[in-house]
């Protein structure tokens, strides 16, 4: 399931040649250990935590080069695998929840923004 | 408040599914009315000015005073003839000397747990009209002490004014409402005092019906406090027009925060505000931490108190340490009390109007007061409308995802947020709103821990402001009872104030003046009924400021069983009731460990019996042989569990004097003693047995018998043991008996009161002679 999404503003951001491509860990992590991976290289290997109220849990940020790059999540303890491509010509936000087994990416041209 | 009413809102009213215009008018729905109406000739030429509607919704309550519990009656019992010793029933002093009772014996049969069943109050909060009705009941059932449960229920319109439905929820004892229907009807009125709702309970073996007054229009009660960091200002209120992209039909109205709520279904009031928070609070990057926003809590907040309460704290700052990206949290998860405090980061991205924003001010003002209450919502342990199914919800709920409510982000929705605000109407979701007003109010109230233990105390009603209070404890290291051992318990009431109290002492030691509640874990909650109460002489006794009473009580077996049996943690309580008022105790925790052997296990299979229970409760019996018989192979096999010591002494007990045992011959079921040939038997003492015995339990390891029996069971038993030797004749052993007590107490530093007394026992005997005060009864 895959979506692009604006940020809480909506605005477009310029493009550059190596970006930054910010990953966030939102809804539905309660522990246990999460990898992600871009374009095969682990990114992240975390124990994550929502916070229910803020619907965050952990983020972070790598550079990649403008284009098209996969991201891949991987939940081992809960059998959850998931990956998503995005295409990235400028700062891009990424976040990524677990429903049940589902996993939900959003992808924004702007930070996302938590309440 | 704002002096207006949900009636006055002019939406929702008369919204009610299945209502009609002309039956909401119908606003003097009590019988008296309908008869009126029926019977007398109107002359109504005049066209009548609509009558305002008044609204049936509200919270209502009944109130019962507490009564004191019947003793229940067996429905199978058999005549038997049971000689008590002669030390005393449960500790208390109050039997006399080679007293006989006969007793209606319950047969054996397989103990139950009873629910106490002392109704102190029910709500009822009926929600048919008004703003946003939810066609909704729910309600609660407290007793005193010993459980709870909350109720609600789906409703539909079946009359002018009369509602009914099922029960889809119930939380806590369901034994309190076995019933899954209930019929509503509401008589409005114009006088508060004069509103009623009639519950009629159904779906059970009997029907039900409760009637409840009229408390107010709210649901529940709601505070509200407001700070904020130096140089920021709060978002307290918001123009509903300010930004033009709005609902069409969207009231132009001043919305505070309090409005808001109140619209929720709640009573809202500020605790305080307005206070300037110094920057400083913040540490040195002067942006804010969890952490120093509880402390900053704890500080400024009027209210502040780690308990569960319907207050809440909102605090305007500028930025979290997590920056721009976090507009708002409610960030109370230190400690055990959470969802107190949420704040509002007025510099974070909720002040940065979109690129393009045709009203960039107006847009920001919206964003503040929305974060606001969608803070204040999490306080209220709502999720976000996308996460309603994730975790453990309360009732199975379906996400929300284009929910236009306070709980979900303008920005996730599709549309974005011009199309959350295009159709946003400054409310909750329903299923919020049914969350809010009906779900228990553990789940909802601030502060309430998310996995409160269910158990049978938390609505006791406590006895606040006295001079008395009521102390439960335990004479031992570890509350910690070995498997087998019954459990000794000790009651201080102490006048804590600075006047002398007069109390009467025998309430101490009458069991109908005593309510006392164990509970396993996990277990519903049990009350102690004893099996003999006794009624004693008022002792008016004047207590001295610092001055207390104490007395002690055997409680684990009783006419329903062993309360106190099985392993596990326990927990338990006592009330005491005074002539105006109750007395309730500290929680005793205590926990009775696993079986340590074979011999424990095995022997267990009899002894948790009702003859053993007896036996130990009256101090011995000559007629219960069986159950002698297990106490018997207790001691044999289990020497060294401290219930050995329980079992010796009442072994002993019926041996030491002579007694008496009434008799009666075969076939004489059904027929009444005169009608018999029942005749009194002469039992003979048998002072080797008993001493042998006594010492075993009383002397031989003087510790571990004042731990096994608490400090004044043991000094009762130990007196009664050397007061029966004296009368034999044998003061010399009664004398070292005597002795032994005293160095006993006085390594636990008991009252140098009571060490005197057996000081002055112990040189009376070494003369030859017997106590003064032993050679009366002077129990009352």
């Amino acid at each position: 399931m895959s979506h692009l999404e604006k940020g809480p503003h909506g605005a477009d951001r310029g493009i550059v040649g190596s970006v930054p491509l910010s990953i966030a860990l939102q809804d539905g992590f309660t522990g246990e250990e999460v990898v992600v991976r871009v374009d095969g290289d682990e990114a992240e290997r975390t124990e994550a935590r929502t916070a229910w109220e803020i619907s965050f849990a952990t983020s972070f940020e790598v550079e990649v080069s403008a284009g098209d790059h996969v991201i891949e999540i991987e939940i081992p303890h809960r059998g959850i695998q998931s990956e998503h491509r995005v295409e990235v010509h400028g700062p891009l936000w990424v976040g990524i929840s677990v429903q049940d087994a589902t996993v939900i990416w959003r992808d924004s041209f702007e930070p996302f923004g938590y309440l | 408040m704002e002096g207006s009413t949900l009636a006055d809102e002019g939406r929702g009213s008369g919204s009610s599914p299945g209502s009609s215009p002309t039956e909401d008018v119908d606003v003097l729905d009590t019988p008296k009315a309908e008869d009126a109406a029926f019977t007398t000739p109107r002359p109504t030429p005049t066209p009548l000015a609509p009558l305002p509607l008044l609204n049936a919704s509200g919270l209502y309550r009944s109130q019962q005073r507490l009564q004191p519990l019947a003793h229940p009656v067996t429905t199978t019992t058999e005549l038997v003839d049971d000689e008590v010793g002669d030390a005393g029933t449960n500790g208390s002093s109050a039997a006399v000397d080679g007293d006989i009772s006969t007793s209606l014996r319950p047969l054996p049969q397989p103990f139950k747990p009873i629910p106490v069943r002392r109704i102190i109050a029910e709500d009822l909060r009926l929600d048919v009209d008004g703003l946003y009705p939810q066609m909704t009941a729910s309600g609660g059932i407290r007793t005193w002490l010993a459980g709870h449960i909350h109720w609600i229920a789906n409703l539909t319109q079946v009359g002018p004014s009369t509602y009914q439905g099922t029960i889809f929820y119930k939380n806590g004892d369901v034994n309190l409402l076995p019933h899954t229907s209930v019929r509503i009807t509401a008589s409005r009125s114009r006088f508060p005092g004069q509103q009623r709702a009639t519950a009629i309970f159904s779906g059970a073996s009997t029907t039900m019906t409760r009637t409840y007054a009229y408390v107010s229009r709210s649901f529940r009660p709601f505070e509200i406090e407001v700070d904020c960091v130096q140089g920021t200002v709060p978002a307290r209120n918001l123009e509903t027009h300010d930004h033009p992209n709005r609902p069409p039909n969207l009231p132009n109205e001043t919305l505070t925060l309090e409005r808001v709520f109140e619209r929720a279904g709640f009573d809202v009031s500020r605790s305080g505000g307005d206070s300037i928070i110094p920057l400083a609070a913040a540490g040195p990057n002067q942006t804010w931490s969890n952490q120093e926003m509880h402390d900053a809590m704890q500080v400024h907040w009027s209210r502040f108190a780690n308990k569960p309460q319907w207050s809440l704290w909102t605090l305007f700052a500028g930025l979290h340490d997590m920056g721009t990206n976090l507009g708002g949290i409610m960030f109370d998860s230190i400690g055990p009390n959470h969802r107190q405090g949420t704040a509002v980061f007025i510099d974070s991205f909720i002040s940065q109007a979109p690129a393009g924003e045709a009203n960039p001010a107006a847009w920001v003002r919206r964003m503040r007061f929305w974060t606001a209450v969608h803070e204040m919502g999490h306080a209220f342990n709502l999720a976000h409308s996308w996460q309603k199914s994730m975790g453990t919800p309360w009732v199975a709920l379906a996400n929300e995802p284009e929910a236009r409510s306070f709980m979900n982000y303008p920005y996730f929705v599709a549309g974005g947020q011009q199309a959350f605000f295009a159709d946003f109407d400054y409310r909750f979701s329903d299923a919020e709103l049914l969350f809010m007003r009906h779900a228990p109010e553990r789940f909802v109230q601030m502060g309430n821990a998310d996995w409160f233990d269910n158990h049978g105390f938390e609505q006791a009603a406590r006895q606040v402001g006295s001079a008395l209070t009521l102390e439960v404890r335990m004479h031992r290291d570890r509350p910690r009872l070995a498997f087998l051992e019954p459990l000794n318990i000790e009651l201080k009431l102490k006048n804590g104030g600075e006047a002398p109290v007069i109390v009467d002492a025998a309430r101490l030691r009458s069991l109908d003046s005593v309510t006392l509640i164990t509970k396993r874990e996990r277990d519903p909650a049990r009350q102690y009924l004893p099996f003999a109460r006794y009624c004693l002489t008022p002792q008016p006794t004047v207590l001295q400021p610092g001055e207390s009473l104490y007395a002690a009580l055997e409680p684990s077996a009783g006419i329903e069983g062993w309360d106190v049996s099985e392993p596990g943690r326990y927990v338990a309580q006592v009330a005491l009731h005074l002539d105006d008022r109750d007395l309730v105790s500290n929680e005793l925790p205590f926990r009775v460990a696993p079986p340590r052997s074979y011999d424990e296990q095995d022997v267990a299979q009899e002894y948790f019996d009702a003859d053993v229970g007896r036996i130990l409760a009256f101090d011995g019996s000559r007629v219960l042989t069986h159950g002698n018989d297990v106490l018997t192979e207790l001691r044999e096999r289990c020497p060294d569990n401290p219930a050995a010591f329980h079992a010796a002494h009442a072994l002993a007990a019926p041996l030491l004097r002579p007694s008496k045992v009434l008799t009666v011959p075969d076939g004489a079921e059904g027929r009444t003693l005169g009608e018999t040939t029942a005749e009194f038997q002469q039992m003979a003492p048998d002072p080797t047995a008993a001493r042998r015995l006594m010492d075993e339990a009383l002397i031989a390891d003087v510790d571990a018998s004042a731990d096994a029996f608490g400090h004044i069971a043991y000094k009762e038993h130990v007196d009664d043991y050397a007061r029966a030797l004296a009368e034999e004749g044998d003061t010399e052993h009664a004398a070292h008996v005597q002795d032994r007590l005293h160095t006993c107490l006085a390594a636990r530093q008991v009252l140098p009161r009571v060490l005197g007394e057996v000081s002055a026992h112990v040189h009376d005997l070494e003369q030859g002679n017997i106590p003064a005060d032993w050679r009366t009864d002077t129990a009352t």
